[in-house]
Parts: structure tokens; C-alpha cells; sequence
């Protein structure tokens, strides 16, 4: 889409005051999204995006521009203007660059959705929106949708760096709405990946996703609301995993801790959690939807542990806040697309298994709650103050699970949290959702065993749990 | 930039296309952030989309792009045509003829973009000072700058052809105070088009303070209390209740409010309006489907004077389209601008001095996972002070904050006089005579 020679030109031409180093970042996307309403195909659309960013660096100081004009004049203009923020000599003069390299695609697409005839799709997503339909004369209204979307993107840098990523992500997605006696209840079911059509037609079990998001939500409807205070509450695996990705994961991001703005800043090899708790973040996962064949900086992406046994062993670094930090970055450099300025964000990330099993921390909990999932949640990085919405829990006594429980909302601490973990089981399991923060909305993995906290405070209007 | 809007039709009919709309929007914007006594970040932006719908075959198709060049309109036409193979909805084909009458609004100040770019960062530095200036315990300040400018025309092979021109620049600032090893935080926003408007002094010695006062709090126990909600939080709740006054949510059956059109669904001191022509940057001429938007009442006394329609939902319940017809996606759905709730005559400061005990909620979060809007149920963090003999007093922190937001605006004890733009929403504090608070 823009030659070597212009990225030559637009490069020089941002460095001309002193920046020391410049980035082009181009991308060409084409989607498609289909969705099912009420059993009828009620929308299929596939929006054509191209874009491009220029950003510039100096000690410091980072400037950045976007425009979806990718002629010539445009860009350059673009690269000019930006380059008036600072007032210096030119110290860097690129004469070429290395050679095109190909990020190395970890994901593999067997059968590419745009391969695949739409009434396949169509009625693949009608049989499973019946499925919801079908479970209850209470559940009103249906959908589903399956969105994919491929993409290019091209990187030029000041280091002289030329790199290309085709990627491709898709996402099925369920929801519905129950309504009785004045209670209406939502719920919502979606899964994400990296590979092709096999993967949602062999790998997973769309009805059965859509039969349980039908079930869930007339047992949520029917469920009486949650009792508050502080109590001992369990975590299930996979979208449990939200809590450590609010309450920690953010925190732990460089765009917070190189500013001194995160609990965790300074901690660096100090305890931050229980000594059982060790914890990934992880953009190697073949397939997985929030894994990458390349960071949005260009860089290869990492397995990087970032608590060992209770201690904080890294951050997640980008280069421009790890300048900050005086340290490398880790391939976490991350945006939603050409509009946002990359800073460091998570991937897939999750706590890694222990060894304890789910039947012996629910047996080992008297009175308590057990969240099995949630519809997300929130957090100051500055406190580590946080709070997630249960979307399915239920109340455990005597080491059972008993009747569920609707409006749960867990607060905490991210930085007390993580020490008042007590208890994690053996069954790691990874979930996947949408994470939004300053570089905007992106795929992301969240994760963990099912795990107990001692003591955290729970909100709803049910009164006193007895 | 010159868009050819009947080369558009011309060729959407030729290939079959029945009617058709084209809309070009084009944004600006300009953002600066400052931390630590130098800029932090900077950025610029223009950028430009085609969005086209068509009725093709009996229904309506959609397509958008923002590769503008000579093939655009070709791209549109044969995606709509494309999509219009598979879509099985038909109850939405309207391409809108035109309103009557339109009402001028005036959403774009050019003075704003003659002011430089440097006096504008200036500003931010000056910000920055006056917040570290206030008191020792303030720690850490971002202050930044944002400025965005939007055109957008949007016309039909009817020949109806409408241009709406906003411009806006907010200020937001976040501050952290550190007290006994303890850290709270704190921002805040201002947005409006005209420059001089923003009084720096007062801005950050309410910020500033509001952070301070916050240093140090506790947890209140779990119980029922009397809440008194400040106005960015009625603000909030406010607007996710009337998310179910949508008609395509009665329609779809998913609205608590289906059946309750001039009944009682509120307190009676609650009388709540919908004014898209007030004097402000949030203000509407028409909606997305080109329907002129008129100000009007939607909960008076406590009853509901009128869902709210786009198109498609007004045909199907023989009524008029109110102007709330709103892109979300590919479809238009519903929305509204500039709610204002009508101010009650007792002051802030008297409803506090006739509470004994209770609960003054400054912020809630986590709308997103912790308020459910069809249903009205919400269990969110939330953070304020007590109040203990008609006296503001301890800051809190780490609540809950449970309800629903039906039975809550039926409980109101008292709406405030104390009126304050919160974005897009004008309206007081209120007391609510009992809610659920989370705590120990």
C-alpha cells in the first residue's frame, strides 16, 4: 500500500527535528458480521478499513498521528506537522531499510471463513439460536452472531525494521433475554479464535454453548439476589480469570507502573500475592484469540511470567514506557488500530494451576459464595481498587453448592487481594473476551484454576448471608 | 472533501437499488497530555468514512468504508447488493422523504480552532501547577487536552440533503493524594466549545479538594440506609433507566415498561424531559435517518408520557417517528440526548442538615458489569461520605451500592435544587429514603 521509497520519505521527514525514533503502522482490514434476530437473518455487513499512524519519539516525549488518507501528500503533511512538536536538529537519517520479513504465523486457518458459503454460516447460527428459543417460553428475544475479520498490517521503523502480519480473528457469539413477572435477565455467551471455520464447526459445540447460555439464564432469573458482606467467596476457572485480569493484569501494565501510577509500581521482586500463586501472560498460544503473530510495535511476542510464588518477576512492557523504566520491552505492545497509539496491554493471561482440586476448595468452604463468571468488571490501576459483576453464583454451605444467586458484585483490593488467596485447584482453563483501555478495545484471554478467597467483600440487596 | 452524492443514487438505481441514503462524515481532533512538567503525549488526526444504506430486494442494506477513492461508490453498491442476498428482515425499509421544518442548532464555535495550539497546552501546565500547588499530599497529576471537529451530510435519493458541523474540546485531569501510605484518586472532565468558559481556578480546587477529602476513609457497615446521590451519579442512572423507554425494546419485549404509556412509573416528584435543541455541543437538528428532533417531555409527575421511536418502530405502532433514531452498527436504533430533570426547591445544604444518618454517593463504577438496564437491578462500587447528623463526614470507600433503578426513582424523598451539566444530562442531587450499602 505505500512504497519502501515513501516510507523512506515519511520517516526522514518526522525525524527532521530530533525525534530519535519514527513508526509507520498500516493496516488494511476487511470484516464481516453476520447476525441472527428472532430466527431471521437480520443484518450481514463487511466494512472495508484502511489506516495509518505515524508516531514519533523523543527521550521521553511521543507524538502520534492518524489518517485514513494513505496518499502521498497526506502522509507526508501528516509527518510534518507532527515533527513541528519538537525543535531540534535531525540526529537520524535512514538510507534504507532491512529487508521485508513475514511475522511468523502461530495460528493456523484451515478452512478461511471466506471460503465458506454464507448459508452455511446462516444456518449454523439458526440452529443454534433455536436451541435458546426453544429451552423456555420465557426467553423472549434471541441472537447470534459470527464476525471475522481479516487484516494486514505493515510496520516501518527508524531502526530500519520492515514487517508484514497477516491476521485473522473470528468470534461466535449467543445471547438472550428471559422475562417474567417484572424481571427481565440477559445473558450472553461468546467464543473467540484464530484459526478458521474448523474451528468452530469440529472444535466446538455451538448448540450446547447456546442450550447452556439458554439454561443459565432462566436459572439467573429465577435466582433469588445475593446476600452482601465480607464472606469467603470461590472463583471458577476460565472467565473467573477476570478478576486476576482487572484486579492485577492492569496494574502490572507498564503504561501504569512507569509512571508511578499502579499499586504495583516498585514492586519489582517484592511479594505481591499468596506464595501459591504464580502467574502467566502469554501471546504464544497457537489459536488462541488473544495471541499474535507480532506486537503492534513489531516485536515477537512473549510468554512472560509475571509473578513467581507470590513475587513480582515482570512487568509488560512496551518500549515507550519501558523507556521510563530504564527496561527492555516484552513483545506487549498492543492497540485496537490505526487510531490509538500502542502502550502495553495483556494477551492471554492467566494464573497457572495448584494443587488443590475444585471438589476439595468447595468441600473445604462452610458458608460462602461460589462466582462461576462474570460479566466483567473495572479497576483504578492508581488504587487497585476494583470490582467485578457476578454473572452466575451461587451460595455454598456445608461444602455443597446450593441455590444461585443473582446482582453478586465482589470488591476488593488487586494489591490484597492476591495475598488472600488460599486455596487453587488443578483445572486452568482460558476464556475469551474484549479488554478496552488507552489503546482501545482488543482481544484478550483471561484465566485460572478454580481458586478461594479467604475474605473479600461481597454487594447485593439479599441482606445477610446466613 | 466533494462527494458526488446523485453519481452515488445514479448508480445505486441502475443496479437495482430502489432508494438510497449516502452520509460522509470527516473528523479532526487534537490531543496533548502532560505528566511530570512536560508533554507526555501529543497526537493529531483526520479522518473520513462513507456509511450507505440502500433497499434492495424488499430490504434495507448497509455498507461503510473509508477507503475513499474512485471505486467507493461501486464497493457500496455491490455490498448492499451483496448482503441484500441473505438479510430475511424486511420491517425496516425507510428511506426518509424529510421533516417539515428543521431547527437550527448551533453545535460548532470557529473561535475555538483560532486559539493556537500552544495556548492551549499552556493551559494544561498551569493546571498541573495549580493542582500540585493545593496540597502536599497530591502526588500524581495528568492533565490533558482534546479537541475534535465533525462534519457530517447526509442525503437520499429522495433529495433530501441535511449537514451537521460540532466542535468540542474537553480538559480532563487525574490526580492521585497519598496519606499514610494510603492512595486515592480522583478526576474529572470539562467539555464545551467556547475556550473562555473553562474557569481554571475553580476547577482545580474542586478536584483537588475533592481528592483530599477523600484520603483516609472506611468502610461503613452493610445496612439500609437514606442516599443521597450527587448529580454525576443521578446523571448516570438517570440515562439507564430511560434505555427502556425504547420502543424497540417494548416492541422486542425485553422493556420493564411495556404497557405503562401514561402511568405512574416513577415518584411523582420526578418529572424528566428529552431537549435535543438546547443551547449546548450535544444538541441535534435530526436524528441519523434524517427525522427532525423536537423537545419533549417523557416522565411528568412520575408517569411516562411517551416511548421513544426512530422509523421503523413508529410504523409499527401507527405513530410518528419522535427523532431518536440513532446508527448502531448497521441498524438504526434508539437513542436520546440532553436529558434534563426538573430541579426540586429544597437546596443541597438544607437536605443534608435534615438527614440523622446516611449516605452521600459521589462515584459509581462498573456500570458495565454491575448494572443490569433492562431489568433496573444494579449492585455497584461506589464511593462518598457519610452523613451523620445533618453533617457531611467520613469518606468512604469500598461499597456496594444495590437497587433497582425502577423502585429507586419511586422512592425519592427529595429532588434537590442544585442543577449541574453532567455531559449531556442537566440534573440535581437526590435523596432516595432507603437503599442497600455494602461494606463490613
Amino acid at each position: 500500500m505505500i512504497s519502501n521509497k515513501l516510507a523512506l520519505d515519511i520517516i526522514n521527514t518526522a525525524l527532521k527535528t530530533g525525534g530519535d525514533f519514527a513508526e509507520i503502522y498500516i493496516e488494511n482490514i476487511d470484516s464481516t458480521t453476520f447476525r441472527i434476530e428472532n430466527t431471521k437473518v437480520d443484518s450481514l455487513v463487511s466494512p472495508k478499513k484502511i489506516g495509518c499512524g505515524i508516531r514519533i519519539l523523543k527521550d521521553l516525549q511521543s507524538v502520534y498521528g492518524y489518517t485514513n488518507d494513505l496518499s502521498k501528500k497526506s502522509l507526508l503533511k501528516l509527518a510534518d506537522d507532527l515533527s513541528k512538536r519538537f525543535n531540534g536538529e535531525q540526529k537520524i537519517k535512514l538510507s534504507n531499510f532491512k529487508p521485508l520479513k513475514h511475522a511468523k504465523q502461530i495460528s493456523h486457518m484451515e478452512i478461511p471463513f471466506d471460503q465458506v458459503d454464507k448459508k452455511e454460516i446462516i444456518e449454523f447460527l439458526k440452529d443454534g439460536e433455536k436451541q435458546m428459543r426453544d429451552y423456555s417460553s420465557d426467553i423472549v428475544r434471541t441472537s447470534a452472531s459470527l464476525f471475522y475479520e481479516y487484516s494486514l498490517i505493515t510496520i516501518f521503523n527508524s531502526n530500519g525494521l520492515h514487517i508484514d502480519d497477516h491476521r485473522n480473528i473470528a468470534r461466535i457469539s449467543a445471547s438472550c433475554v428471559a422475562s417474567k413477572d417484572n424481571k427481565v435477565q440477559p445473558q450472553f455467551v461468546a467464543k473467540g479464535t484464530k484459526a478458521g471455520w474448523e474451528f468452530f464447526k469440529n472444535e466446538i459445540n455451538f448448540n450446547e454453548m447456546c442450550h447452556k447460555n439458554a439454561e443459565l439464564c432462566i436459572t439467573m432469573l429465577n435466582a433469588k439476589e445475593c446476600p452482601s458482606g465480607k464472606m469467603p467467596v470461590v472463583i471458577g476457572n476460565g472467565w473467573g480469570g477476570v478478576l486476576f485480569h482487572e484486579s492485577c493484569g492492569h496494574p502490572l501494565e507498564a503504561s501504569g507502573v512507569s509512571k508511578g501510577l499502579s499499586c504495583f509500581a516498585g514492586k519489582l521482586y517484592q511479594p505481591i500475592a499468596s506464595p501459591i500463586v504464580n502467574a502467566y501472560d502469554d501471546a504464544t498460544i497457537p489459536n488462541a484469540w488473544g495471541s499474535s503473530n507480532m506486537d503492534d510495535e513489531g516485536h515477537t511476542p512473549h510468554k512472560t511470567q509475571l509473578i513467581k510464588n507470590g513475587i513480582c518477576v515482570d512487568y509488560l512492557t512496551d518500549s515507550f514506557n519501558g523507556r521510563r523504566m530504564k527496561k527492555p520491552e516484552n513483545g506487549a505492545s498492543r492497540r485496537q488500530d490505526f487510531k490509538y497509539e500502542p502502550t502495553s496491554r495483556m494477551s492471554n493471561t492467566y494464573i497457572d494451576n495448584g494443587t488443590s482440586t475444585k471438589d476439595e476448595i468447595i468441600k473445604a468452604t462452610k458458608l460462602g459464595l461460589y462466582c462461576v463468571s462474570f460479566n466483567g468488571g473495572s479497576v483504578d490501576p492508581s488504587t487497585g481498587e476494583f470490582n467485578f459483576g457476578a454473572s452466575e453464583a451461587y451460595i455454598i454451605r456445608d461444602g455443597k453448592i446450593c441455590e444461585p444467586v443473582r446482582g453478586a458484585t465482589l470488591i476488593g483490593k488487586g494489591d490484597e487481594i492476591l495475598f488472600n488467596i488460599d486455596m487453587i485447584a488443578n483445572d486452568l482453563d482460558l476464556a475469551d473476551g474484549m479488554c478496552g483501555a488507552a489503546s482501545g478495545s482488543i482481544p484478550v484471554q483471561v484465566g485460572q484454576p478454580t481458586l478461594r478467597i479467604k475474605e473479600i467483600t461481597v454487594g447485593g440487596a439479599g441482606g445477610k448471608l446466613k | 472533501m466533494k462527494i458526488n452524492y446523485n453519481q452515488f443514487f445514479k448508480l445505486a438505481k441502475d443496479k437495482g437499488i430502489e432508494e438510497s441514503e449516502l452520509k460522509y462524515t470527516s473528523n479532526s481532533s487534537f490531543e496533548c497530555s502532560i505528566f511530570s512538567h512536560d508533554i507526555d503525549s501529543y497526537s493529531a488526526s483526520s479522518t473520513s468514512s462513507l456509511t450507505a444504506r440502500g433497499i434492495y430486494n424488499n430490504v434495507m442494506g448497509f455498507s461503510n468504508t473509508n477507503d475513499i477513492n474512485k471505486d467507493s461508490f461501486d464497493y457500496l453498491v455491490n455490498s448492499i447488493i451483496e448482503s441484500s442476498k441473505y438479510i430475511e428482515k424486511n420491517d425496516d425499509t425507510i428511506i426518509f422523504k424529510g421533516s417539515k421544518k428543521y431547527k437550527k442548532v448551533h453545535t460548532f464555535n470557529k473561535d475555538l480552532e483560532n486559539i493556537s495550539k500552544d495556548e492551549k497546552i499552556k493551559k494544561l501546565f498551569d493546571i498541573e501547577n495549580k493542582l500540585y500547588e493545593f496540597d502536599p499530599r497530591i502526588q500524581n497529576v495528568i492533565v490533558g487536552y482534546s479537541e475534535n471537529s465533525k462534519e457530517s451530510q447526509i442525503a437520499n435519493s429522495y433529495g433530501l440533503k441535511l449537514k451537521s458541523k460540532t466542535n468540542y474540546y474537553q480538559i480532563y485531569a487525574q490526580v492521585t493524594a497519598k496519606d499514610n501510605g494510603q492512595v486515592v484518586s480522583e478526576g474529572d472532565m470539562f467539555i464545551d466549545n467556547d475556550f473562555s468558559k473553562f474557569d481554571i481556578d475553580k476547577w482545580c480546587d474542586e478536584l483537588a479538594s475533592k481528592a483530599i477529602k477523600k484520603l483516609n476513609p472506611i468502610q461503613v457497615k452493610s445496612g439500609k440506609y437514606k442516599v443521597l446521590l450527587n448529580q454525576e451519579t443521578v446523571a448516570t442512572l438517570i440515562n439507564k433507566l430511560l434505555t427502556s423507554t425504547s420502543s424497540e425494546e417494548i416492541q422486542k419485549g425485553s422493556s420493564i415498561l411495556i404497557n405503562k404509556l401514561n402511568q405512574q412509573i416513577a415518584s411523582k416528584k420526578l418529572t424528566v424531559y428529552e431537549k435535543p435543541l438546547e443551547k449546548n455541543i450535544f444538541a441535534r437538528s435530526f436524528d441519523d435517518e434524517g427525522v427532525a428532533t423536537y423537545n419533549k417531555e417523557l416522565i411528568k409527575n412520575g408517569v411516562l408520557k411517551t416511548y421513544l421511536y426512530n422509523l421503523t418502530t413508529a410504523k409499527k405502532d401507527n405513530v410518528e417517528s419522535t427523532g431518536n433514531g440513532y446508527m448502531s452498527g448497521p441498524k438504526i436504533g434508539i437513542s436520546f440526548t440532553n436529558v434534563i430533570i426538573k430541579p426540586g426547591r429544597q437546596s443541597f445544604d438544607e437536605t443534608v442538615s435534615k438527614i440523622k444518618k446516611g449516605i452521600y454517593i459521589t462515584e459509581i463504577s462498573g456500570i458495565h458489569a454491575g448494572l443490569n438496564s433492562q431489568s433496573g437491578e444494579f449492585n455497584l462500587q461506589s464511593q462518598g461520605y457519610l452523613i451523620e447528623d445533618g453533617k457531611i463526614t467520613k469518606p468512604l470507600s469500598l461499597i456496594v451500592l444495590s437497587g433497582n433503578l425502577f423502585e429507586m426513582f419511586n422512592n425519592i424523598a427529595t429532588i434537590c435544587s442544585d442543577s449541574k451539566d453532567v455531559l449531556d444530562t442537566r440534573v440535581p442531587s437526590i435523596l432516595i429514603k432507603k437503599l442497600s450499602v455494602s461494606g463490613k
